[in-house]
């Protein structure tokens, strides 16, 4: 690649940091564990530079490189954990109102109960990115996203509704 | 039915007017609660300030003095693994 291509490549990278940083704490809950890994991300895709192809899909290809070192390195080492069930008390967000403060800290639980597949779909989705790239993030089908898609929010939306009083009325 | 015929026959029995659909009520969708949750979360994640260490692991990035990948430590190939 060339010097331009760098300084091209390095603009794009900087300009990808909140998103990385983002799918990290969506993906292994701890901030500080977060930003090893999206840091690490940085350094493998720098180095992996030369294979990106340019006016492709930067984000989904970032993104790929992240899942991928996250699912590596869980799964030899465990050094980033699945996820922080605390993870709604470290997030820092942008003025909110409380309600909307409590809604997101419950989405964040919520998402913290589903199995890693469907929470990780569930973020890539929300990350604004289509089915077809969050499958080719994932490397896995589009059914297959599609399905862990609409399994995961259907038990995300049962559990903001909170739990169904079996018993009906009380007495 | 042909349309000169429907026009007329609307025409004598304005009662059998056809139902109106409201249209916007068909084309619009009342809002996901859980995708606007979820996009909402994305954005307050993706809000949050970006440590200095960040910007200061490009800098060594872009030293030219370094091989591409010294600045990682962190083993071979950084494209998408299966």
């Amino acid at each position: 690649m060339t010097d331009d291509g760098d300084r091209k490549f390095r603009a794009e990278l900087v300009a990808m940091i909140p998103k990385l940083r983002a799918f990290a704490r969506g993906l292994c809950g701890s901030r500080d564990l977060a930003d090893d890994l999206a840091q690490e991300t940085l350094a493998k895709a720098w180095a992996a530079r030369a294979s990106y192809t340019p006016d492709t899909n930067f984000r989904a290809w970032l993104f790929r490189i992240l899942r991928n070192h996250f699912y590596t390195v869980a799964g030899v080492s465990r050094r980033f954990v699945p996820y922080d069930p605390d993870v709604s008390t470290h997030v820092q967000s942008t003025p909110a109102t409380q309600g909307d403060r409590l809604m997101l800290d419950d989405m964040q639980r919520g998402l913290a109960t589903l199995p890693a597949e469907q929470r990780e779909a569930l973020l890539l989705l929300g990350s604004g990115l289509q089915w077809d790239e969050i499958a080719a993030v994932m490397g896995c089908p589009l059914g297959t996203v599609k399905s862990r898609i609409t399994r995961g929010r259907a038990s995300l939306k049962r559990y903001m509704e909170g739990p169904v009083d079996a018993g009906g009325v009380l007495g | 039915m042909d349309q000169p015929r429907k026009q007329q026959r609307l025409a004598e029995r304005p009662d059998e007017q056809p139902a109106i659909t409201p249209r916007a009520t068909r084309a619009t969708p009342r809002p996901d609660p859980i995708s606007a949750g979820l996009r909402a979360l994305w954005a307050s994640l993706e809000d949050e300030p970006v440590p200095d260490d960040f910007l200061a692991l490009l800098d060594r990035m872009d030293d030219p003095a370094a091989p591409p990948g010294s600045a990682s430590g962190g083993g071979s190939g950084g494209g998408p693994t299966p």
